[in-house]
């Protein structure tokens, strides 16, 4: 047996010895796996709702198609089936690694319900949760991983040196010949690797039980989230052996390790927040509710005058109604007369999200716990990009969706069987895998580099080591 | 004795860099936090009140319109800010700011501010209630877990005994010494956030900010007494700031995360599409009753009756004003139904979090301080209600008027600017303090069964109090 597998066998019995590290690293392993399987049970009650909506959509497209066939005026009419009678739920797929990482997915929609009218209709329309739960947050692999994982390090690690120093077994195997940096490097070795393997394994077995591995693209993804997940845990070790390698007592090491914690992983993602937030405070949800009903209001008032127009170019239908055909004309210009109101409006939402992010894309890298948490979610596809591509490829669908209806709608055309086969129909464009690994290279690196940073100050302290 | 022993933790803490460090820390945070709500909230106050009154305004100024035109075009009600909502946001960062009230439909309220958040936000926001939640427990555990342990290593506890002092006249004199310590540092804290309230004008909810000051103190009291007893059963101080460390990060996140996640499994809400299916299927088919076409008739037929007549056009009322009433009689039903399901599935789920509570009084606090703040569930749904109820009372206005003032086919009936101006507008009142803290029984039961068993705990560990390290 070489040296250094004898020193990890060495540093096994030691930690089974301290009957409480088995414990919490199983304990660990479990709670990546509950985590995960949480979020599973989350977004299958998503998954389900949106399976039912496409059903129970593709039934009544089949049902409409059979009645224009049979020559049904209300099917046969564009006006009718497409303001009124069909609504098309635009999906955005589960992504392979989202039950890890709930992220934003329970907070932006998932899926659209689109008709031809326009897309303040339904871009506004929020999924039922309770507020109380959404402010706590959500129990995930990320949470674990981000939060828990840091804490089980220090559990583990505060001591590395400073309490061998204290209880004289530092001095004492200096005094029987061994190297102080070889031996407190072999402990910290061991527990690095002890901890990276129970981090990597209990992910893996996370997204097993999620399903994740059978997924198109998941191997990449999950090996970048493995990645992610180990580069993080030896930042913590390097960050303890850092503070080890002074002069500081465990007591002291513990404290100032769980001030590290308490920065990086709850003040500077909050502070993150709040400046991005600050500095590109988003524009008013009032004002866009109140622009809207005043869009409205002048839209309702140019249909009125088109109506009295209607009229008064067919008095023959005065005391009635307009015909069906003429009403939902006058129905697709004041929803595009609307739409092109709010186009500004809703833009400015969207700009000022991109900036508020590229804010926080700058400033994860003040913190390892941002960072990791970012990447994690930018590889699950909660971090809100996704939802923005979804959001933005949804638009330019029902854009596609109106047009079908309103063309054949002025054009004075009627819906026959083949125009139902022929509705255009919303796939979502992934990114690929391998797009969002280079967008988590970049952190990763620096949180490697940090790392290694880390590693090389503390065997620089180390050398220099008081070892009573 | 007791007095001496205090006197000695005082100075000890305020000579400590360490402690004044992070107590600066804490205060630098709460500058920020306060700075950046009390921003927010100044400019949320005028927009929603500019809103309201645009809307009001764009209501009673709509011109000459059929009274159900004009329900259709319906208000918006507007959820003001709450003065504590800069201390403590609660759940409204994730509930709806409006709700636009129209005919037929009971409204959801839209436009959540964490919709434009960044995905960050679901770390925690910073705010005061987080800082004194989170972050000065984990302050209050760090400065007292050695306060016995510590002497202990050091053999002074020995001594102190020897020189006759009770564990118990100890225990006590440490417990006011630490807190009187904590007080002074906590107390720039509370000096702003008073005077930020004073910012609030009138409308500064004195008796609430109070009420928040004395729970807030009673909860650091309990985990101070916590520390103690931890410190004076540890083997070691380090153990003792493991075990508080360990204890301070689950109840502070692991405990709150997995009781909610637990309570959506437990009560799921229903989504947006089956919500709305369980809607249009209840008003088809009535409710399982009557179905609305039968109710109509049912209805006519009575009128006719009534007034001696054979048909609609020769009833001295619009009978279309009747039918929209009807529609919405079950509508309301169907309505009260329908949240009622999705209320009792979101009241379990807070069910789930309150009894997890038992594990993490720091749940049972948040919970007693967003009733307090008029920033719970409770009070969002009471905002909702209200508007709920104007939109009611405001369609009977408007119903009442097309049956009174127009007759059957009068389809150019138009109604003016003196009806609008009488529906009035809806204003939010948050209820009175007396009501939010009745509601807080059942968190405050739990602090107070937490308090009662720190308190045996105490007198067990002080009855055996080890005093040479082991």
């Amino acid at each position: 047996m070489s040296p250094a597998l004898r020193r990890f066998a060495e540093e096994m019995r030691l930690l089974r010895r301290e009957r409480v590290a088995p414990w919490v690293l199983g304990g660990a392993l479990l709670l990546l796996v509950a985590a995960a399987l949480n979020g599973r049970a989350l977004l299958a009650a998503h998954d389900a709702a949106s399976a039912a909506l496409e059903a129970e959509s593709a039934t009544l497209v089949a049902a409409l198609a059979a009645q224009a066939g049979r020559g049904v005026p209300a099917a046969r009419d564009p006006g009718s089936v497409g303001f009124s009678v069909l609504t098309y739920p635009a999906v955005l797929p589960q992504a392979s690694l989202a039950p890890m990482a709930i992220g934003q997915g329970d907070l932006l929609p998932g899926r659209y319900e689109l008709t031809a009218r326009g897309a303040h209709h339904f871009l506004a329309r929020t999924e039922l949760d309770s507020p109380l739960r959404l402010s706590i947050g959500n129990f995930d692999a990320a949470f674990v991983t981000v939060w828990l994982v840091p804490l089980l390090v220090i559990g583990l690690c505060y001591g590395i040196v400073s309490a061998e120093r204290e209880r004289g077994v530092l001095a004492l195997a200096v005094a029987a010949g061994a190297s102080a940096v070889r031996f407190v490097l072999g402990k910290w070795w061991s527990r690095v690797a002890l901890v990276v393997a129970c981090v990597c394994l209990g992910t893996l077995l996370a997204a097993a039980a999620t399903g994740a591995l059978m997924r198109p693209g998941a191997v990449l993804l999950l090996a970048g989230w493995i990645l992610a997940g180990a580069l993080y845990v030896v930042f913590w070790f390097t960050l303890a052996l850092w503070i080890n390698a002074g002069p500081g007592g465990s007591e002291r090491n513990a404290t100032t390790l769980i001030g590290a914690w308490l920065v990086f992983v709850i003040l500077a993602p909050a502070l993150t927040n709040l400046a991005a937030t600050t500095v590109f405070a988003a524009p008013s949800r009032v004002d866009l509710t109140t622009e809207l009903r005043e869009a409205t209001e002048a839209a309702d008032r140019d249909a009125a005058a088109a109506r009295d127009q209607y009229f008064f170019d067919h008095p023959e239908m005065q005391g009635g109604s307009m015909d069906n055909r003429a009403y939902f004309a006058s129905v697709a210009r004041s929803e595009a007369q609307i739409a092109r109101e709010m186009l500004p409006l809703l833009q400015a939402f969207d700009a000022q999200a991109l900036r508020q992010q590229q804010l926080v894309s700058l400033l994860q890298y003040l913190s390892p716990g941002t960072l990791t948490y970012q990447t994690l979610t930018t590889l699950a596809g909660s971090d809100g990009a996704r939802h923005r591509q979804f959001r933005e490829q949804t638009l330019r669908f029902h854009g596609q969706w109106s047009r079908f209806f309103v063309e054949r709608l002025e054009a004075g055309l009627s819906m026959t069987a083949d125009d139902y086969a022929r509705l255009p129909r919303f796939t979502f464009a992934e990114p690929s895998a391998l797009d969002l690994l280079r967008r988590a290279l970049l952190p990763l690196l620096v949180l490697a580099v940090a790392a290694a940073a880390l590693y090389l100050g503390a065997v620089r302290r180390l050398r220099r080591l008081a070892v009573v | 004795m007791v007095l001496t022993v205090a006197r000695k933790e005082f100075r000890g803490m305020l000579r400590d860099g360490r402690v004044l460090a992070g107590a600066l820390v804490l205060l630098l945070l709460a500058v920020l936090a306060l700075a950046s709500a009390a921003a927010r909230y100044a400019s949320l106050a005028d927009e929603r009140a500019i809103a309201q009154a645009l809307i009001a305004e764009q209501w009673q100024g709509q011109g000459d319109k059929n009274p159900h035109s004009a329900a259709h075009y319906g208000v918006y009600a507007f959820r003001p800010v709450q003065p504590l909502g800069f201390f403590d946001p609660g759940v409204l960062p994730y509930a709806g700011v409006s709700i636009w009230l129209e005919a037929h439909k009971q409204n959801f309220a839209t436009g959540r501010p964490a919709d434009d958040m960044t995905p960050l936000a679901r770390f925690g926001e910073l705010s005061l209630a987080f800082i004194l939640q989170a972050l000065v427990p984990l302050g209050l555990l760090l400065m007292s877990h050695a306060a016995f342990a510590g002497e202990r290593e050091h053999g002074t506890l020995r001594q102190v005994l020897a020189a006759g002092i009770t564990p118990a006249k100890l225990f006590l004199g440490k417990f006011i010494g630490l807190g009187a310590a904590a007080l002074v540092l906590l107390a720039p804290l509370g000096v702003l956030s008073l005077a930020a309230l004073a910012f609030a004008g009138e409308a500064a909810p004195w008796a609430a900010a109070l009420s928040l000051l004395v729970v807030y103190l009673a909860y650091f009291a309990l985990l101070l007494v916590l520390a103690l007893v931890v410190s004076a059963r540890a083997a070691s101080s380090q153990a003792a700031l493991l075990v508080l460390l360990a204890f301070w990060a689950c109840m502070t996140f692991v405990v709150p995360r997995v009781a909610a996640d637990v309570g959506r499994i437990v009560a799921p809400t229903p989504t947006m599409a089956e919500f709305q299916r369980a809607v249009e299927g209840d008003i088809a088919t009535g409710m399982g009753g009557d179905p609305p076409a039968e109710r109509i008739a049912r209805r006519r037929e009575a009128l006719l009756r009534l007034y001696k007549v054979s048909s609609e056009s020769e009833l001295p009322i619009n009978f279309q004003g009747i039918v929209f009433a009807i529609q919405d009689e079950l509508g309301h039903a169907v309505y009260d139904k329908q949240f009622g399901l999705l209320h009792d599935a979101i009241d379990r789920q807070a069910d789930v979090i309150e009894a997890a509570s038992l594990l993490s009084p720091r749940m049972a606090l948040a919970l007693v301080s967003q009733e307090l703040a008029g920033t719970s569930l409770v009070h969002q749904r009471q905002f909702e209600r209200g508007a709920e109820r104007f939109r009611r009372e405001l369609m009977d206005v408007l119903n009442r008027d097309i049956t009174l003032n127009s007759r059957a086919g009068q389809g150019d009936y138009r109604a003016g600017p003196e009806l609008w101006r009488s529906t009035g507008e809806y204003r939010y009142v948050p209820e009175p303090l007396r009501l939010s803290w009745a509601r807080c029984a059942a968190p405050l039961t739990v602090l107070a069964l937490w308090g009662i068993a720190l308190a045996i705990a105490a007198a067990a560990t002080l009855r055996r109090l080890r005093v040479i390290a082991a």
